[in-house]
């Protein structure tokens, strides 16, 4: 009888002291699922933000570069004409526009404009201010484009202090 | 005794989760810091920058900076900024005698553009040049241009 009951106490305890782990065991699990379900929330989340930055950035990248390109650059062949043009380039010197340049820019059917400016798939805008008036303005109309990107460069235009803006959007 | 050996019966546990709470918490501080990093918006800097640049050439293919005439530069720098910019320029002007000595500075009316105090994320950008007289160089001039908007 002596046996048996220190064999039932045995045990009693072994049962007791499994159920201590059992409990730290299951509230660890249960933190690191919380913990797994908010990172991988979070992480969609970050990734989806990325995404959409990404997309960004490269309209951001894109409109900078095609602006230095019609600022600073004088195209080639160097002096190009609506007939002739290889690269577009609105400058006789850096930051000093060509007014003949900006005519036949001007005149451009705009999807030439977008193949040689590498931007099919895309819509801009294209604005020259002298003293707070637009003396050019080309391209399409902004409408209601939500993610636009207007990048502004100051040029000599005319031999006048003007502020050109150039402005690029998804067109879809 | 029996007091001692209840105080340590938890000890591995607390050890363990202290542990485990530190790494997460690291974990998790530093996936935040590197997601909050990697979207800093650099485009306004870049564009002030750009912006910064075509400001000193095209001051200096005017003939603007040449002149050395401050009233002159300020009224410029009115003309070319648009609503939301503010700049300052300033100009230190060198002459060679031995080596370059600093003859004269000019710094446009602080802020030139901006009624507000001048924000931390400044773009400058410098240039050189020089003016002649009477044909030959009369001083060495270095361009510096700090822009923010505002």
């Amino acid at each position: 009888m002596s046996i048996m009951m220190n064999v039932i106490k045995s045990e009693n305890k072994q049962a007791r002291k499994a159920q201590t782990v059992i409990a730290d065991f299951l509230l660890a699990i249960v933190v690191l699922l919380i913990i797994v379900q908010l990172s991988m929330s979070g992480w969609n989340r970050n990734i989806a933000n990325l995404r959409q930055r990404e997309s960004r950035v490269e309209l951001e990248n894109l409109a900078l570069s095609i602006s230095d390109t019609l600022a600073r650059g004088e195209g080639v062949p160097g002096d190009w004409s609506g007939g002739n043009v290889i690269t577009l380039g609105l400058a006789e010197e850096p930051n000093m526009l060509d007014a003949t340049k900006v005519d036949a820019f001007i005149n451009l059917d705009k999807s030439v404009v977008k193949n040689l400016l590498g931007v099919e798939g895309y819509k801009f805008s294209f604005i020259l201010k002298t003293g707070g008036t637009v003396v050019v303005e080309y391209g399409e109309q902004v409408g209601s484009a939500a993610h636009i990107v207007t990048v502004r460069r100051l040029v000599l235009y005319n031999d006048e202090l003007t502020l050109m803006e150039f402005g690029l959007w998804r067109g879809w | 005794m029996k007091i001692l050996k209840i105080k340590t019966k938890g000890f591995v546990f607390t050890l363990d989760a202290l542990f485990a709470t530190i790494v997460a918490v690291t974990i998790i501080a530093t996936v935040y810091h590197f997601t909050s990093t990697a979207q800093r918006d650099y485009f306004v800097e870049s564009q002030l920058a750009a912006f910064a640049n075509d400001i000193l050439v095209v001051l200096e293919k005017d003939g603007t900076l040449e002149s050395l005439n401050i009233e002159k530069i300020e009224r410029a720098l009115e003309d070319a900024l648009p609503d939301n910019y503010a700049a300052q320029i300033k100009i230190d002007s060198y002459k060679y005698q031995e080596g370059f000595l600093l003859e004269s500075t000019i710094i446009s009316s602080y802020p030139v553009g901006a009624d507000a105090t001048m924000p931390y994320d400044i773009v400058r950008a410098k240039n050189n040049f020089v003016t002649f007289s009477d044909g030959k160089i009369r001083r060495y001039n270095i361009g510096e241009i700090k822009l923010w908007l505002r």
